[in-house]
């Protein structure tokens, strides 16, 4: 892993300092990136850092340079990365991070400074409630509520009652259990039990006992990565044959390789980009995902694709969209460009995305609505369309 | 008094006949040892052949103990240490000389007090044994013949035995090596008078052995009447040595250690 | 809660239990012989079931390298010292040691592929190349050390633990992995199903006490082990050496480190890091029994598992701080009852 990365890292940083010193005639267009591609969230960051080498490096006969740092799944890095991409790089735009505690760091540079940013990160709060500060961010992710409705949408259509939920004692469990409760309290969901455990947990029988003998109808695991493997092991293990819920937070191989068959079954909501072939041709954004997984599997082998790279891809598109309208009021460096830029991101309208289709305005920085997830189900160790 | 020193002076005549052709043990020259920048022992001379007892006498902080953690290995020390014909390298190793046949059966017993006599005795023969030797059971029956005491108590913890008992073990233990230089310290020290006489009977017999005994006693009478050859050891140096029988007649060492009250150890104190 | 919870529950918080007693154990014997609190024990636990799920999956661990790195550095120093002592036979057979069995090792992983082999040769292989990191570790970080205060050598045994973390993370990725459980056998009891790798836990750990048990009572060099714990300057006079029972200490506590990895990787993922939470409660257990007894040190780690597996139903958001906050009345009810022992002599 960090032999390629290094490459990567000293081309564009090779590349970045060529372009600033020639910017004056040419005039490229510099998009920051701040991923994290080590640290606990490695196994997203990674592949979002390997999209952004397969994104156009022309657009509208300006040359658009990625510079891409690492900041090891740390705040701090994080905020030193976004500082430095902005005063040495003169970004014009900044992409990242992968979590969304690096997201919260990083956007209070991004607004001082009046840069325009771009989140990858998974929960609602980057971009709600709109303030003076989310001004300048965006996100590409789907919003916790989106694959939470997904869920709840499919329960109530299956006559599911009652639910029970274990998820990680930290902010993506409590961020997954809120959004959910919410959802299901409308449409009359019992929840009949609510559970927490450790990512670093090596049993969690006790929650799972507890669990069962509240007799729900379905269980949702509001956990992240190869961790969300324990509970659904243990379910299966004590006996438990209702309907297990995941969220798209377990969408990569490493939750498959590591599950094996204690996994099958399992229903979650995904962006469709994860199971594009079986989409019906139909479907708004199915080319565009299509398009995405095959230079990804065509770069880095085949099944090797993640929702996570997907969501720099869709970043990547945006940029693409706005750079035209935003050359046309002002040259890339200035503060105007990057203020046209924003302009030109905030009004996109119907743009289809390898994750949904996206319709931004000025309260919804996200722009995706139901079209951004499809139910699957793991089948022999893989992702399997539910129609 | 004086039948004593007529049987210490034929013993010092036979002693004296053999002392210059047995093989030299331990030839120390010139040894000093300081701790920090005080320096605790001031070039001591001193020398022990085979199946010899040379005692080393003197008051409470004379040194004696620093002589020993020195020879042993314990203590780093300047000047030249020949042991077996060999003179010893800088970096001496407890470890290495305890393979080299030398054992120290120091003042505080340092019995293993939670394992049984048995077991003590067995890690006595800890290095042979990893040396390859498989006889350390044979060594522990004669260990048992010279101490019948260890035998009856072989199951009980050395933690609970009384001190006599301590240190019939701790010498039992040493012997587990079979030691060709054996170093006790202060062997009597918290005794009472019987088992003291007990254990320097012992002393006196394993000399038979052939095994050279370094023996370091606040109790100087009856550590020179057992010793071949004794030293002074006073701040840190050698004030007198000789013969023990004429260490013995010495007025000086009359003065100082044995003639107050004629108790011995109890005048040194 | 009804019975059969109950019973459930009970059987976690022994399977689990067992391993932190494990651990404690180990915890308690290196202490005992060394002063160091050996907090790196949990990396190796992760070591093992990492080491194993690589092998399995076809992949050359990364702890080959760290095993070539280690034993070259361990014969730098020995043969700069061999130089310095004119020691020079010697030098052959620390080559052998430290770089050609380590060589040897990489050798055959490379000629056989090593997913192909059944999963008892995968275990011993794993093992192998785990175990003699802990012998290599205590030579290079305490040995030069060795006289330090307990706090010097707690603080060489944490740098040693991040380091140990950090390395991790570059061999096995940010990602967890399991193995395949060694047996699919499961039994009925009443209503509960009991998993055959649950027993086998239990019984590989039972098995692994007994087993210490006897090399601690019945062999010389158990024997040793115990007589420098309890008084190193009479083991030093018999001519135990501090450091070859340091080295046999830690890879004892290596080897019951990385077996307790390989056993529990099929019932759990284990991801780089898990190793340190899954220490620390052995920790625990070992604190109970003052770091000092063995029986109590087991005692309390059987204790640690099953309070986690009852606190886990009752209140799994505070699992944690139940676990841990036993600490608390443990050490203020050792402090009320023990007398102060000195820590050097």
């Amino acid at each position: 892993m960090p032999k390629p990365f290094r490459r990567t890292l000293v081309a564009a940083l090779i590349s970045a300092v060529a372009a600033t010193a020639a910017s004056t005639a040419l005039a490229d267009i510099n998009i920051g990136v701040s991923v994290s591609a080590t640290g606990p969230a490695a196994s997203l960051g990674i592949p979002e850092k390997n999209t952004f080498a397969l994104l156009p490096q022309t657009v509208a006969g300006q040359k658009v340079n990625y510079i891409v740092l690492d900041d090891a799944t740390d705040p701090t890095a994080a905020t030193k990365n976004i500082k430095k991409l902005i005063s040495e790089n003169k970004v014009d735009l900044v992409v990242g991070s992968t979590t969304t505690p690096n997201s919260l760091a990083m956007m209070d540079v991004a607004a001082e400074n009046e840069t325009p940013m771009i989140s990858l990160a998974g929960s609602a709060i980057v971009v709600e409630p709109m303030d003076a500060k989310r001004y300048w961010v965006f996100k590409t992710a789907q919003n916790d509520a989106h694959m939470a409705t997904a869920i709840v949408e499919y329960m109530t259509s299956h006559n599911l009652q009652s639910i029970a939920f274990i998820g990680f004692a930290d902010a993506y469990g409590e961020g997954w259990y809120k959004e959910f409760a919410k959802i299901a309290e409308a449409r009359k969901i019992r929840i009949v039990a609510s559970e927490r455990y450790q990512r670093n947990d090596t049993s969690v029988t006790g929650q799972i006992l507890k669990m069962i003998a509240a007799k729900p109808d379905a269980v949702l695991i509001g956990a992240a990565g190869t961790p969300a493997v324990l509970p659904q092991k243990s379910l299966k293990e004590k006996g438990y044959k209702g309907v297990i819920f995941q969220t798209h937070g377990v969408a990569n191989a490493d939750f498959l390789r590591v599950g094996g068959k204690d996994v099958e079954g399992a229903l979650l909501p995904v962006g469709p980009m994860m199971v594009a072939a079986q989409l019906p041709d139909s479907y708004p954004n199915k080319k565009v995902a299509l398009d995405y997984v095959s230079k990804y599997e065509t770069a880095h082998g085949k099944g090797s694709v993640s929702a996570f790279g997907g969501h720099a891809w869709d970043a990547g598109l945006l940029i693409n969209h706005a750079i035209p309208q935003a050359l046309k009021k002002a040259q890339p460096g200035s503060k105007e460009f990057r203020k046209a830029l924003r302009d030109a991101i905030e009004t996109t309208q119907n743009l289809p995305a390898a994750h949904g289709v996206f319709n931004l305005s000025a309260q919804d920085h996200q722009g995706f609505d139901q079209r951004a997830r499809v139910m699957a189900k793991i089948e022999g160790g893989s992702w399997k369309l539910v129609k | 008094m004086t039948a004593m020193n007529a049987m210490n002076a034929s013993n010092e005549s036979s002693a004296e006949r053999e002392r210059g052709t047995r093989p030299v043990v331990l030839d120390v020259r010139d040894l000093s040892v300081s701790y920090g920048k005080v320096e605790a022992l001031h070039h001591i001379d001193l020398k022990i052949r085979r199946g010899e007892i040379v005692t080393v006498i003197g008051p409470n902080g004379a040194g004696k103990t620093t002589l020993l953690a020195a020879l042993m290995g314990l203590l780093p020390a300047q000047g030249e240490i020949v042991y077996l014909g060999e003179r010893q390298g800088a970096e001496r190793q407890v470890e290495q000389l305890v393979r080299q046949g030398m054992t120290l059966v120091p003042e505080k017993r340092e019995l293993f007090g939670e394992m049984s006599v048995e077991d003590n005795l067995l890690l006595g023969a800890f290095d042979r044994y990893r040396g390859g030797h498989r006889d350390e059971l044979e060594t522990m029956d004669q260990v048992f013949e010279i101490f019948p005491r260890l035998a009856e108590r072989r199951e009980q913890l050395a933690g609970t035995l009384s001190g006599g008992e301590r240190q019939m073990l701790a010498m039992g233990r040493a012997l587990m090596a079979k030691p060709k230089l054996l170093m006790l310290d202060e062997p009597s020290l918290g005794l009472a008078p019987l088992i003291i006489k007990e254990i320097f009977r012992i002393v006196a017999e394993l000399k038979k052995t052939g095994v050279a005994i370094l023996l370091v006693e606040q109790n100087a009478r009856a550590a020179l009447q057992v010793a071949d050859y004794g030293y002074v050891l006073e701040t840190g140096e050698v004030s007198l040595e000789g013969p023990s029988a004429e260490l013995a007649s010495d007025p000086r060492v009359i003065e100082s250690y044995l003639g107050l009250g004629g108790k011995g150890g109890a005048a040194a104190r | 809660m009804d019975l059969q919870i109950a019973l459930l529950l009970g059987q976690d918080g022994i399977t689990n239990g067992a391993i932190y007693a494990l651990l404690a154990l180990a915890l308690v014997l290196v202490f005992a012989v060394t002063r160091v609190i050996f907090i790196p024990q949990g990396e190796f636990v992760a070591y093992g079931a990492l080491t194993l799920a690589s092998l399995q999956a076809g992949k050359l661990p990364g702890t080959l390298w760290l095993l070539l790195g280690l034993g070259a550095a361990v014969a730098l120093v020995e043969i700069a010292l061999a130089l310095r002592t004119r020691q020079m036979r010697r030098i052959p057979s620390i080559l052998l040691l430290n770089c050609g069995i380590p060589l040897l090792l990489g050798g055959i992983l490379f000629a056989i592929p090593p997913a192909t082999l059944p999963l008892a040769v995968q275990v011993v292989l794993a093992l192998m190349l785990v175990v003699p990191l802990g012998p290599m570790v205590y030579r290079l970080a305490f040995q030069p050390i060795a006289e330090a205060s307990v706090l010097v050598l707690l603080i060489v045994s944490i740098a040693v633990h991040v380091t140990l973390i950090g390395l991790g993370l570059l061999f096995f990725g940010a990602e967890g992995s399991r193995t395949p459980a060694f047996t699919d056998m499961s039994f009925e009891i009443g209503d509960a199903l009991l998993q055959g790798q649950t027993v086998l836990v239990v019984v590989a750990s039972a098995v692994l006490i007994v087993a210490l048990y006897f090399f601690f009572e019945r062999t010389i060099y158990g024997k040793a082990l115990r007589a420098t714990a309890m008084n190193r300057t009479g083991a030093r006079l018999m001519g135990i050496s501090a450091t070859m029972a340091g080295k046999l200490s830690f890879t004892l506590a290596t080897l019951i480190g990385a077996f307790s990895g390989v056993l529990i990787s099929p019932i759990t993922t284990i991801y780089y890091d898990s190793g340190f939470l899954i220490g620390l409660k052995g920790f625990v257990g070992a604190i109970v029994g003052g770091l000092a007894s063995y029986p109590v040190a087991a005692a309390g780690a059987v204790l640690v598992g099953l309070l986690e597996a009852y606190s886990s139903f009752w209140a799994s958001a505070y699992k944690e701080v139940i676990v841990f906050t036993m600490i608390i009345p443990v050490l203020l009810w050792r402090s009320l009852t023990t007398r102060h022992v000195e820590e050097e002599e």
